[in-house]
């Protein structure tokens, strides 16, 4: 093989089949086995937008990444929750594990506060996770996040209705959850540097 | 004791502005006098007819700010940043650099000690703010330039000229002490600018502010305090009230080169009843601040510094309530297990890692608790209990309330935290998110 084309199958978006992607970026252990296990990297992509829809509130999209934000709550990261729709109840966020005093939570007033609080928290770079529920969000704020998360190296994490999967994303994982009446099941729907599965997991 | 070269031991910086003041604008060059009290605490005022400005003993500073050539830049710079159009220079006297601002093309560099002697012989002297007809003498007998002036015998001139020339040219080559009234360092800050114009702009005036803030870092710098907080008023035609700003900061600053864009978030928001006419602003320095301590590892002190920005920030644009951290109270009633704090804590916290908190909750609590409980009825779904009941009642010392707590969920895999009164009726008050 010459040389040349040596250095471009070394080029990042270059993916031969059989070879397993290459990791660039950093990842957060999402502290749930078959969630690491799917991930590319083995976690939450650190420096990008992670996107989760849920068909409705209370089916578990919070304790999804609740793990890993109490992780980064005992690393004396910041975690803010921008425009959460109820009071992130302390009580129970201890009980998972997580420093209240490392937790922000703003309540801005309007959808467009909300989305420069998410990205003015990104971009500072204190912040090790962004939790944003923006029902609203359209395909540029998603980028403009994606944008800061990454100037910020921080997590992003975009919370909407699970209608918004039938538009396209500019985030590196988009992650539907759901529930079978029993067990909550997450079902990845787009991950930057991995495979897509088809059919929803138990998580 | 005299020294050796007494010429070599000083360094003054001269800032002289080009437009002249307005009658009885003693506190505009009082505000500048001010911004040049970042450079020194030395700093005196130099006001002769309509042309004014400050000169500062900068021999003890200089290095702070990465020698005397660099000094002079971030001088420049900062004049020029703010709209203020006015000649900078650098010499070993203060008469000396005084004069080389009014010479007409003041130098890019700082003159040092061992080049002085020769180059104030070149001063016109016209820099050396001599009355009329002085000049006029000096002209006629061939005189232009100090150099001249220098050789000839000072009794001589003193006799023939009003001002006082021999000991000022000795005082312009550091022969002869100079001794200058240093500025005193207000107690509190109080400046106010009347506008040009009347203006509804935020920028306009985000600029005109910005000047003041400049005034008010330099006596910040100058008495080594800082600020937490800050009162901008902005005033208007006569009939309608001033419109007041206070800026509170997270934590006290020296440095207000974040206030900017603070303000910028704040003025977009505010609303003026009739356009801006006047602008005041005022701080009470805090005398008593320590500046933080570097920390052991890189980074740590940066971080903090950062939040604080952050914080300071949010709450401009979205205001101080809106900007918490939580907490969790010692209660058993659910309602009063929890609290929010004023999002200062970043000192705190930041001192490395902490240990979780263990919850002195025992029961199964919701991700999200509802403001009220509402009516389980109001919420569509068939609810079943999974879990419960975990009865938890209020203190003997209010209106008794006993309350069974069940978590329910729903065929769509919701799950409800629930409480049943012994009533009978069922209440919805969080979620399991």
């Amino acid at each position: 093989m010459n040389a040349q084309l040596q250095s471009v199958l070394q080029h990042p978006a270059v993916w031969r089949p059989g070879q397993q992607p290459q990791r660039h970026h950093a990842v957060l252990r999402s502290g749930i086995g078959v969630l690491d296990d799917s991930l590319p990297g083995g976690g939450w992509p650190v420096g990008a937008v992670t996107e989760i829809l849920a068909s409705g509130t209370g089916i578990g999209e919070v304790s999804l990444v609740l793990p890993a934000v109490a992780r980064l709550s005992q690393q004396g990261r910041w975690v803010a929750w921008v425009a959460p729709p109820h009071l992130p109840y302390p009580p129970a966020l201890q009980q998972a594990g997580v420093v209240l005093e490392q937790m922000l939570w703003l309540k801005p007033d309007s959808h467009a506060d909300a989305l420069w609080a998410a990205e003015q928290s990104l971009r500072s770079g204190t912040c090790g996770a962004v939790l944003a529920w923006l029902p609203d969000a359209d395909h540029t704020a998603l980028r403009r996040l994606q944008l800061a998360a990454e100037a910020g190296g921080s997590w992003c994490v975009v919370l909407r209705d699970s209608d918004a999967a039938t538009h396209a994303t500019p985030a590196a994982v988009r992650v539907k959850v759901a529930s079978d009446g029993l067990r909550r099941q997450v079902q990845l729907l787009k991950c930057r540097g991995g495979m897509v599965q088809y059919g929803p997991r138990a998580a | 004791m005299a020294r050796a070269q007494p010429e070599a031991s000083g360094a003054w910086l001269a800032v002289t502005l080009e437009h002249a003041l307005a009658e009885g604008s003693a506190a505009e060059l009082e505000g500048f006098a001010l911004w040049a009290m970042r450079y020194s605490p030395l700093v005196s005022v130099c006001q002769t007819g309509a042309v004014s400005g400050v000169v500062a003993d900068v021999a003890a500073s200089a290095h702070l700010f990465g020698g005397l050539d660099a000094l002079l830049d971030d001088a420049r710079s900062q004049l020029q940043a703010l709209g203020v159009s006015a000649r900078c220079a650098g010499a070993p006297t203060p008469r000396g650099a005084r004069a080389l601002t009014l010479s007409i093309q003041p130098l890019k560099c700082w003159i040092g000690p061992a080049a002085w002697p020769q180059h104030l012989r070149q001063l016109p002297l016209a820099a050396l703010e001599l009355p009329a007809s002085d000049l006029e003498f000096l002209a006629s007998i061939g005189v232009r330039q100090v150099g001249p002036c220098l050789d000839l015998s000072g009794g001589d001139l003193d006799r023939r000229c009003q001002a006082p020339l021999s000991l000022w040219l000795a005082q312009l080559s550091g022969s002869a002490p100079d001794p200058r009234r240093s500025v005193q360092v207000p107690e509190h800050f109080d400046r106010s600018i009347e506008l040009l114009t009347e203006t509804w702009h935020s920028e306009a005036l985000l600029f005109v502010c910005k000047r003041l803030l400049g005034e008010l870092e330099g006596l910040l710098r100058g008495c080594g305090g800082a600020l937490q907080s800050l009162n901008i008023s902005f005033g208007h035609a006569h009939e309608h009230p001033d419109t007041a700003l206070e800026l509170r900061l997270t934590r006290p600053t020296q440095s207000l080169d974040a206030l900017p864009s603070l303000l910028r978030e704040r003025l977009s928001r505010l609303e003026f009843p009739a356009p801006v006419r006047r602008l005041r602003v005022r701080a009470i320095p805090q005398l008593d601040w320590q500046p933080q301590r570097p920390e052991l590892w890189p980074g740590a002190e940066e971080t903090a510094v950062n939040r604080d920005q952050l914080v300071d920030r949010l709450r401009a644009r979205l205001g101080d309530s809106a900007v918490r951290t939580l907490g969790a109270q010692a209660d058993h009633r659910p309602e009063h297990a929890w609290q929010t704090n004023e999002a200062n804590l970043a000192a705190a916290s930041s001192r490395g890692r902490r240990a979780a908190a263990v919850s002195a909750v025992r029961g199964l609590r919701p991700i999200w608790l509802m403001p009220e409980p509402q009516p389980l009825s109001r919420i569509a779904g068939e609810w079943q209990e999974e879990r419960g009941p975990e009865r938890i009642e209020s203190g003997w010392w209010q209106s008794p309330v006993m309350r069974d707590y069940y978590v329910l969920r729903d065929p769509r895999g919701r799950r409800l935290w629930a409480f049943r009164t012994p009533a009978g009726d069922w209440f919805a008050h969080g979620w399991f998110a």
